[in-house]
């Protein structure tokens, strides 16, 4: 669910920090249209958090400008708070309430929510993320997977236009990653959410991405595209110190061999490309069972 | 052991409620010197340093109940005024676990401030003067610990006559200590040495157990700031 | 510090009726307890006072691990005994008197999750101070993390080793240092988390 309405702005933006590490955001201008899922894919310490924590305010640019629903983060977050989710690397200190419940309850209550209104609220977003046995438990002794639930949960449950995670998907087995993918592509289609995202994942990333943005170096935004787009040009991943995807060098090694199947990002594409090039009558001819 | 935390029961029920008032009097009037936007501001820093002072104070270091005292670290980290408020926080949480009694939060308060407050004064006092962090350091928790530990024995020979009381207890005369009035004419018998409250030998011992603790900690909140003072000197606002 | 964390743990995994009393009716037991350890001076009253805790305990089942915190203000009471002629009937009016105030927080502590001890305690304290002990003892479990991480590492690394105490001292010293930054880092990531949650002042809790 895409439109053509610019809801994140950011124009060449320079930070510097304490200890006077410069970190310059260029390249490319950094846009995210409503209904979009973008993903930023970079190495450790090219800007990637850097860029997210000046899109919540939280950090000021020295130069450049930030702009979300057409406001300033750093000096107007107050007019934008309700409609922007966040959750965080390290979910840990973003869960403040001593249950599960008091910590979805968190930001209702602090926005002034009718305690009634805000229970039924949080209901639904727990009945969404599936938490009804976690949601009275203390927060201390919740698993991995189990926190960064709670933490989308409390970024959920506003009812945000636009959720920012960093790396979702780190420390999480692939049961949960796959439940936090299909959370998140279900919230997309049906509320129309629009993501920003950082991830490490290459493989993940065609599976929750419209829009991918690359960042390499200190903040240089140098590639914007559709997954297929970057990802058809791979013999530029290494430089941004990152793999192909694994059906990516699957594929092209089977290219070098002589064995040229396309170049599909996807499982399910990936599985009908063989089937077609041997003439295998598919089981399943519609279901798109990956 | 550098600090010692008072446990229920021991002092009288008059000491003890005035710790409470002189705690809450002085806790009110920061709480009102310092500004509301502030105190939200350093409110997870209040949070994060009560937990580390609550976890040194549950570590052992040495097997006689010696543990790290963080509260002059915390106070040069936090600054005199949220340091009484932090060491309000940790009493309470190790009252709850019976390191320390819930009756004497307030006197247990006063006492582990003064650390802090002392702590952060005379660190910084000694730094502008020597420009030597491991002395200024030592020495900081050296007097500061001295004199919350004398604080702590001001404390409890406040209690002098209830001690004397309780030893000259007899049977049958009254289980409660609670007297509204005193009778007249009472006084108590029996005055050979050993009914009498002889504070000097509690001094006695306190003071030399207490001192191998503050060389103990001064040795050790010095190797802890220069650590941090490596790592981010900026925490330290020098 | 582990303590800590399984006190809390049999709190909330406890099944026993002091488990299944209401968080008010048990803090108001601890207040008659205080009450009888301050007030009373007869060596039977404090006997039968210290009797029930401990058979509260043993009724209860808690472990004996947790029985070994409420001894912790003996260190305090054996100094203290000092100020008399060591009378035996002092001593032992001073020792019960500390036994049963610590061992009664401590069964109020392994019976009664802590959000509920706070939250009643919400009734009678200002707001802030309330939200400062949740944000503490969030903060306990966070640090603990840490903590045993580092001491996991100076362990499988030799770093605290007898026959070298000095720089075992140096290596406790760092651990505690970086516990310290660490949570200083943490603390600033909590407070951007409040901010962008929308947190005024106060921490609820629904009270269970």
């Amino acid at each position: 669910m895409r439109n053509e309405e610019r809801i994140v702005e950011v124009d060449c933006i320079t930070h510097v920090y304490p200890d006077n590490t410069k970190v310059q955001i260029c390249g490319l201008d950094f846009v995210v249209n409503r209904g979009e899922r973008v993903s930023i894919l970079g190495s450790n310490g090219c800007g990637k958090t850097t860029l997210l924590k000046h899109l919540m305010g939280i950090l000021i640019p020295k130069e450049g400008s930030v702009r979300v629903f057409g406001t300033d983060p750093a000096k107007e977050y107050s007019k934008i708070r309700e409609k922007i989710g966040v959750v965080m690397q390290d979910v840990d200190e973003q869960i403040l309430g001593p249950t599960v419940y008091d910590d979805i309850l968190f930001a209702p209550l602090n926005y002034g929510v009718e305690r009634k209104k805000a229970e039924a609220m949080a209901k639904e977003v727990i009945e969404r993320l599936n938490l009804e046995t976690v949601q009275k438990k203390i927060v201390n002794y919740l698993s991995g997977g189990e926190k960064k639930k709670v933490a989308l949960a409390g970024a959920l449950v506003m009812e945000p236009e636009l959720l920012i995670l960093d790396e979702p998907f780190t420390g999480l087995d692939p049961l949960s990653r796959r439940e936090l993918i299909h959370i998140l592509n279900e919230l997309n289609r049906e509320k129309g959410i629009t993501f920003i995202m950082t991830l490490h994942e290459v493989d993940l990333v065609v599976q929750v991405t419209d829009v991918l943005y690359l960042m390499h170096g200190h903040g240089d935004l140098s590639e914007r595209g559709t997954p297929e787009e970057i990802f058809g040009r791979f013999k530029n991943l290494e430089s941004f110190n990152l793999e192909e995807p694994t059906l990516t060098r699957l594929f092209k090694g089977l290219k070098e061999e002589g064995l040229d199947l396309g170049e599909p990002l996807r499982l399910e594409d990936a599985i009908k490309s063989i089937i077609k090039h041997w003439n295998i009558p598919s089981k399943r001819p519609n279901e798109n069972r990956y | 052991m550098s600090h010692i935390h008072l446990p229920d029961g021991v002092l009288p029920v008059w000491l003890w409620v005035s710790g409470f008032i002189l705690a809450i009097l002085v806790g009110g009037i920061l709480l009102k010197l310092t500004k509301r936007e502030e105190l939200t501001r350093r409110l997870p820093l209040l949070g994060m340093m009560s937990a580390a002072m609550v976890l040194g104070a549950s570590i052992e270091i040495v097997p006689i109940a010696y543990h790290i005292n963080l509260t002059i670290i915390s106070g040069i980290l936090l600054g005199p005024t949220l340091i009484f408020l932090a060491t309000f926080v940790v009493n309470m949480i190790l009252a709850l676990f019976g390191h320390g009694g819930v009756t004497v939060i307030g006197l247990n308060t006063l006492t582990l401030s003064l650390e802090g407050v002392l702590g952060y004064s005379i660190f910084h006092l000694l730094w502008k003067m020597l420009k030597r962090l491991t002395l200024a350091t030592f020495s900081a928790s050296f007097i500061a610990l001295l004199f919350s530990t004398l604080a702590m024995i001001g404390v409890v020979s406040l209690g002098t006559s209830h001690y004397k009381e309780l030893i000259h207890q007899e049977e049958g005369k009254g289980i409660f200590e609670f007297k509204l009035l005193k009778e007249k004419g009472e006084h108590l018998e029996g005055t050979g040495e050993k009914e009498e409250v002889n504070l000097k030998r509690f001094i006695a011992i306190v003071l030399p157990l207490g001192f191998i603790g503050w060389v103990l900690e001064g040795v050790i909140t010095s190797l802890m700031l220069r650590y941090i003072y490596r790592l981010r000197p900026d925490l330290l606002r020098l | 510090m582990i303590q800590l964390s399984y006190l809390d743990y049999l709190a909330i995994e406890g099944k026993s009726f002091l488990h299944r009393l209401s968080p008010r009716f048990k803090i108001l037991g601890m207040v008659f307890v205080l009450l009888g350890v301050v007030l009373l001076r007869d060596l039977r009253g404090l006997l039968l006072l210290y009797g029930i805790l401990v058979l509260l305990f043993i009724f209860i089942r808690l472990p004996l691990r947790i029985f070994s915190l409420t001894f912790y203000p003996l260190i305090f009471a054996l100094l203290f005994i000092s100020v008399s002629g060591f009378q035996t009937h002092f001593i032992l009016i001073i020792f019960l008197k500390v036994l049963s105030g610590s061992t009664g927080i401590v069964l109020l502590l392994a019976s009664t999750p802590y959000p509920s001890i706070f939250s009643t305690l919400g009734r009678f304290l200002p707001s802030l101070l309330v939200t400062l002990l949740f944000l503490t003892y969030r903060s306990i479990f966070i640090l603990l993390k840490v903590l045993e991480e580092t001491q996991h590492a100076l362990y499988l690394r030799g770093g605290f080793q007898w026959r070298h105490p000095w720089r075992s001292l140096v290596n406790i010293s760092n651990a505690f240092g970086h516990l310290i930054i660490a949570g200083i880092d943490a603390s600033e990531r909590m407070y951007e988390s409040m901010v962008l949650r929308g947190f005024k002042n106060k921490i609820h809790y629904r009270g269970e």
